[in-house]
């Protein structure tokens, strides 16, 4: 063995209190350009995110990952299933979205690799993507400047979309009477918040 | 800017959720090692250029990520139906001449 | 005297409102209400511009859209627009506005200039010009380019904002006369979504000049309650001010709001124009009709005006063109200006109508006002240089092609002429639907509809009221049902509108004269191209028979008039010149844009820094904190180099070369494509993309691979690593990470749908950063305590699992530079806390962030490609001497592999890759540099290659390049020539592709 594993790390204290620093893509962001803001926009923070895949059509994968969420997945297209804990969103014949506040994303992992076997793939994309979520008296108008969807009468509460927000693609989900889920890839967050700043423009924004 | 009716998503989407990826039916060889050079050019470089009737291939990034096939006329770009891949088209040429 | 053409009351303008504007140098005042037109005449303004090619004074003659002259150049500075119709301009405060014909004043005369030249452009000018030697089309290029583009454009960024809004409806109603009106009111009553939008500022179309009865009530009433009827449902969106400018595939419609250009020159807040992108299930063009003028002698002339632009101008804004009008019809709606005109107090010389004789209830309202009425005649010319001051009135045959009588000639200061009314076909032309042309209107209507499209009004030549009103909500209700909603069945009784006692119209386009059409006075088919009755013929004559080869010969069409006014006229006079019907003729076809749309509308916010997504990596704030200055990679931006205070490119590229080269360096690499890949297939699958073989990968280990196109030809690269028996990580390029991914995704979908494997893009869910050098096992230790990195515990070409930080962490040692390197990977949320921590680490080695510069510089040192620079798309891996890569004992043929024996990749003279050492080893080859053995053979010389990297080496000191060169390979130490473009010939000796550490011992230690 090396000498070299023996290094102490001495910078180690320098981490505060030896604890690690994580950030959202938008930890920057704070906005507020109008007294009553017509446009809400928050980022839920830390989100354990995770990509399921498994065929529909095998009993036994379904059941097994009904054990663990508690619920069975939602195998229509487009649909979505919410618990306590979990949201579930379908993204693809065979491919769901798993989204939890206060769940680690390994936990989750370990327990869906425990029940599956055979052909499945879990994949942890938590830190890939991040949660933001958008209300308001203009939140129609605002997603109609952003998105080609027909978001005013083809996206009652409850689906959930793959599309195009302006020249970037999120997973849009509507998740209560007015107010939106926007499930974004981390690297566009920023294009897409910078987007919604300037949409939002002429209604007010505020961010909670 | 087409409207495409995505076979997975099962809804109409706009044409820029797509990327267009060509002829559709085209099948690889299974043995390309016994294919003359004729017979693999013909594989990899030749492709209808119809008007009319067009089976092609789309492929729904900004959605599910799945690709599906499309018979396309290419004169009226009207879309006589998409179909997942693995099926067959239910309108072809022979029919449409009439 | 100000504004003498005002009348004292009616019109839809408020006197209170008084708006001082400008119209070339000179100051005027108008109303609110008018348009900028409407105003210029109400002050007696005639001459608005002259004509490009004659150079003739041209005055207002139409009301709307369809006006060819009075095109202005609005407002100044940024924000000022070409192209702008006066008629469509709502007057406001201040408003700015200069003539716009390319010439430099209305007193220009351009005969002057071209006199040398020849007398005339002649027509087939633009086409001769083309055709024949250059050296003409140097003489006119100079005119041509100012005139053709009719206006200026500005020269700074506009200071407006544009933007975009996504639409989607049940029904679309392009149009907001009385037919559209009543279409849309239908179909909203069914519950349908609808949009209805109009180009003027109101709605109503022609009930805002024309009034009947409806249900014994005026129909001005009837429009005020179908408007606020129509803005108080929640189902319907009303547009006005909103030009539908394209009808695109699958009911797909652009249409254009001017939401403030009616306000001032600069949108005072918020949004200038927003284009509204309409996904409509069904559509309902009740685009209406545009009067045609009648062609005769000089009828460019200012007063020569479309009969009921007259009307317009007098119901709409109160406003008298004129003194003395004298009216040429053929056809009895052209009898309302005269109406108008006699009420407003004005003198009607009177009413020369082609036709022997009309019973129709508005020749019977003219007779009544004692307004002189000939039958069987009609204006043969006029006269007049900036103002009509005569015209000649003649009798003509019943046919109309000849002159039977006496001319009489009478003084006059307006003459009105209404030809008839053409559809307005162009949104349908759009779709690619050809007009058909029907003598009974005498106009062309939409052709067979290729989309769910319906038409309605006017523009099925259905003028009378009854028809729109009714027709409107039977195609509203109709479109409705189609949609979804509804059975069909009217939800409301049709009102009682009465029927015009009408005479049948007479199909006259051009007013024959006593000379023949080649010696007559100029007779203007189209006023904006200066295309005259003879221009067509003459081209006829020529041998164009095709209607769309008599387009582009005259220009007749072209430019932002799109033949609104002059089409169906010169289709008429082709089709008589050639002794067909003009149904045998037929049309040219109109494409959008309907009329000049800004770019700014079209571009919507997708400019500036929202143009495109810009992709951060989570430690972006660094790099901008740290002075890094950036390059786009894709849609990524990328710290490109570092530079200290004062430092140059090359001063901070050989800083950061060197230190990693000595010490260590550290990169962002997050950008790089990660594609994780489970699945019990996932080698076979791997077999089946890359060259290599995978088969004996084992867990904890890495291989660089090569990934082709089935042409065999390299499309991408990058590390995998066997994670577990079956599950794996590929990395791609930065800018292949989506195309790779797709590539994947298309062959295990249409291809091999029974391997099980899952593929998952994970790239923005990692931070991957490269710390390289001798020192980078030091520093990695300082952080990492609980993963071996002993060199034979930890070997080049392996993973690792551990914690980097105190962070969760798989660390890959790999090197793209030759140095012993590690990268590390972290979720991304902890990317920045660690990156500072191995910053910090490293400090005591003056650890030394690079950016893609240096990184280039370094793999180029090793000569390790970079697909997509030193690769094209046209190179096998043999090319590039990367035949170690491609496993030749694979079972499966892997994608590429049988393109290896075509007979183009295997034959003698392929480009190869090698390296290059300049002669003069300060001089550094330009990328792209083209290479000869000869330099001294004639040109064009034969080129053997290309350089595809080229930098300087600070380690080596010297310049180095990388180059595909025909048989590179066999011709090592020879001599190359690079020619350049400024007369500097470089010689360069081909050499081997890595220059430093041949034997690869730096990232073995
Ligand atoms: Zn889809």
């Amino acid at each position: 063995m090396s000498d070299l594993t023996t290094f102490e790390f001495a910078a180690r204290a320098q981490n505060t209190q030896g604890a690690t620093r994580r950030e959202t893509p938008l930890h920057h962001v704070s906005h507020q350009n109008a007294e009553a803001a017509a446009v809400v926009f928050n980022e839920v923070p830390f989100c354990a995110q995770l990509t399921l895949r498994g065929s529909p059509e095998n009993p036994d994968f379904l059941a097994g990952v009904e054990k663990v969420l508690g619920f069975a997945l939602p195998v229509q297209p487009l649909t979505s299933h919410a618990s306590d804990s979990y949201y579930v969103f379908w993204i693809s014949p065979g491919e769901w979205l798993i989204l939890a506040e206060n769940i680690e994303p390994a936990v989750i992992e370990a327990s869906l690799r425990a029940e599956l076997t055979g052909h499945f793939a879990v994949v942890d994309v938590s830190a890939g993507q991040t949660l933001m979520t958008l209300s308001g008296e203009a939140v129609q108008q605002v997603l109609q400047k952003s998105c080609g969807y027909d978001v005013e009468a083809s996206l009652p509460v409850g689906k959930v979309v793959t599309t195009t927000f302006a020249k970037a693609t999120l997973v849009l989900h509507h998740q209560a009477e007015g107010k939106y889920f926007l499930i974004v890839r981390r690297s566009f967050a920023d294009y897409v918040w910078r987007w919604l700043v300037d949409a939002s423009a002429e209604y007010g924004l505020t961010v909670v | 800017m087409l409207h495409l009716f995505c076979p997975y998503c099962q809804e109409l989407r706009e044409e820029n959720e797509f990327h267009y990826r060509g002829q559709a039916h085209i099948v690889r060889p299974k043995d390309p090692e016994s294919l003359s050079d004729k017979e693999w050019g013909d594989y990899l470089f030749f492709r209808n250029n119809s008007k009319g009737i067009h089976h092609e291939m789309w492929y729904h990034v900004s959605g599910c990520r799945r690709f599906f096939n499309v018979t396309r006329n290419t004169v009226t770009y009207e879309i006589y139906e998409t179909y997942k891949i693995g099926e067959t088209p239910a309108v072809t040429d022979k029919e449409e001449t009439e | 005297m100000s504004q003498q053409n005002r009348l004292a009351q009616g019109g839809r303008i408020d006197r209170n409102r008084v708006l001082n504007f400008s119209f070339a140098g000179q100051t005027y005042k108008g109303y609110e209400g008018d348009t900028l037109a409407s105003a210029l005449l109400a002050n007696g303004v005639d001459v608005v511009g002259r004509s490009f090619k004659y150079s003739r004074a041209r005055g207002i003659t139409g009301h709307g859209s369809e006006e060819p002259n009075g095109v202005v150049q609005l407002g100044t500075g940024d924000s000022t627009v070409p192209n702008v119709r006066a008629t469509q301009q709502e007057l406001y405060s201040g408003l700015v506005s200069n003539p716009v014909a390319g010439w430099p004043s209305l007193q220009f005369d351009l005969m002057s200039y071209l006199g040398k030249a020849g007398a005339m452009m002649p027509p087939g000018f633009y086409y001769k010009t083309f055709m024949y030697p250059q050296k003409l089309w140097m003489t006119y290029e100079h005119f041509i380019r100012k005139a053709a583009g009719l206006g200026k454009a500005p020269t700074a960024p506009d200071p407006d904002t544009y933007d975009k809004f996504n639409q989607h409806c049940d029904v679309m109603v392009v149009g907001g006369g009385p037919a559209g009106l009543s279409a849309a009111y239908a179909a909203a009553k069914t519950g349908a979504r609808v949009i209805i939008a109009d180009e003027q500022s109101e709605m109503g179309g022609h009930l805002l000049t024309f009034e009947q009865t409806i249900n014994g009530q005026s129909s001005s009433l009837w429009l005020a309650e179908m408007v606020a009827e129509l803005n108080a449902m929640s189902n319907v969106k009303v547009l006005p001010k909103t030009t539908v400018m394209g009808y695109f595939d699958h009911n797909f419609l652009v249409a254009i709001e001017r939401r403030t250009d009616h306000l001032g020159e600069r949108a005072v807040s918020g949004t200038r124009q927003r284009s509204h992108r309409i996904r409509a299930k069904q559509v309902i063009l009740a685009a209406g009709a545009q009067e045609r003028p009648l062609v005769f002698a000089n009828n460019d002339v200012p007063g020569v005006m479309l009969a009921s632009s007259v009307t317009t101008y007098i119901k709409r804004y109160a406003v008298v063109p004129g003194h003395n009008l004298i009216v040429s019809t053929a056809n009895d709606s052209g009898y309302l200006a005269a109406i108008e005109w006699s009420k407003a107090g004005r003198n009607v010389v009177g009413i020369a109508d082609s036709r022997p004789h009309s019973d129709g209830a508005l020749v019977a309202e003219a007779k009544a006002l004692g307004i002189d009425v000939w039958f069987g005649h009609g204006v043969m010319e006029v006269k007049g240089g900036r103002r009509v001051y005569s015209a000649s009135v003649a009798a003509i045959s019943a046919e109309g092609d000849r002159i039977i009588g006496d001319v009489k000639t009478y003084d006059c200061d307006t003459v009105a002429t209404s030809g008839g009314w053409s559809p307005v076909v162009h949104l349908s032309c759009h779709t690619g639907s050809r007009p058909v042309w029907r003598d009974d209107i005498i106009g062309f209507v939409p052709g067979k509809a290729l989309q769910a499209q319906h038409c309605v009004g006017s523009i099925m030549g259905d003028h009378q009221l009854a028809d729109c009103v009714h027709g409107g909500l039977e195609t509203g209700s109709k479109a409705a049902a189609q949609a979804g909603f509804g059975d069909g069945e009217l939800l409301m009784t049709k009102p009682d509108i009465e029927r015009l006692a009408e005479g049948k119209a007479q199909a006259l386009f051009l007013v024959p004269h006593k000379k023949n059409v080649s010696r007559a006075p100029k007779q203007f088919v189209d006023l904006q191209n200066d295309v005259t009755a003879a221009g067509i013929e003459l081209a006829t004559r020529e041998g164009f028979e095709s209607i769309e080869h008599v387009k582009r010969y005259t220009a007749m069409g072209f430019g932002t008039d799109q033949g609104k006014l002059g089409n169906v006229n010169g289709m008429a006079i082709a089709a008589r010149s050639l002794g067909k019907s003009i149904e045998e003729t037929g049309t040219t076809i109109f494409r959008p844009s309907y009329t000049p749309s800004t770019f700014g509308a079209l571009a919507g916010r997708d400019a500036d820094t929202l143009f495109d997504p810009e992709r951060y990596t989570a430690i972006h704030q660094w790099h901008i904190d740290n002075g890094a200055v950036f390059e786009d990679v894709g849609q990524w931006k990328r710290p490109w180099y570092y530079p200290q205070p004062g430092e140059s490119l090359s001063e901070a590229l050989n800083r950061e070369c060197l230190a990693t080269r000595n010490s260590v360096g550290i990169l962002d690499a997050s950008t790089l494509g990660k594609i994780d890949i489970q699945g019990k297939d996932a080698r076979e699958f791997l077999n089946r993309v890359y060259t290599n073989a995978w088969s004996k990968l084992a867990i904890g280990k890495c291989r660089y691979g090569l990934m082709l196109k089935e042409d065999g030809m390299i499309m991408d690269d990058g590390v995998t690593s066997c994670l577990a028996d079956d599950h794996f990580i590929v990395t791609t390029t930065t800018g292949g990470a989506a195309a790779v991914l797709e590539w994947l995704e298309l062959w295990h979908q249409t291809e091999w749908p029974e391997l099980e494997v899952y593929m998952s893009s994970v790239t923005d869910h990692w931070s991957t950063m490269t710390i390289s050098g001798p020192n980078a096992r030091k520093v990695l230790a300082k952080v990492c305590h609980d993963i071996d990195l002993d060199k034979e515990a930890f070997k080049f070409m392996e993973w690792r699992n551990g914690s980097v930080a105190g962070v969760t962490a798989r660390v890959f040692r790999i090197s793209f530079t030759g140095e012993l390197s590690y990268e590390i990977n972290v979720s991304a949320n902890d990317g920045l806390f660690v990156w500072e921590a191995l910053i910090e680490a490293g400090k005591e080695f003056s650890i030394t962030p690079y950016g893609t510069e240096a990184m280039h510089v370094l793999r180029a040192e090793k000569g390790f490609i970079i697909v997509g620079q030193d690769t094209d798309g046209s190179v096998t891996p043999y090319d590039m001497d990367m035949g170690w890569c491609v496993g030749k004992n694979k079972a499966f043929s892997f994608i590429g592999k049988r393109s290896f024996d075509r007979p183009d990749t295997q034959k003698a003279d392929r480009k190869q890759f090698v390296g290059l050492k300049t002669k003069n080893s300060d001089e550094v080859l330009p990328e792209g540099a083209q290479a000869v053995w000869d330099p001294k053979q004639a040109i064009p010389m034969t080129m053997v290659g290309h350089v595809t990297s080229s930098y300087y080496s600070a380690v080596l000191g010297r310049s180095i390049a990388l180059a595909v060169i025909k048989e590179g390979h066999k011709h090592k130490g020879e001599t190359l020539y690079f020619p350049l473009a400024d007369g500097r010939v470089i010689e360069a000796v081909i050499c081997d592709y890595v220059f430093y550490d041949p034997e690869g011992e730096r990232q073995n230690v």
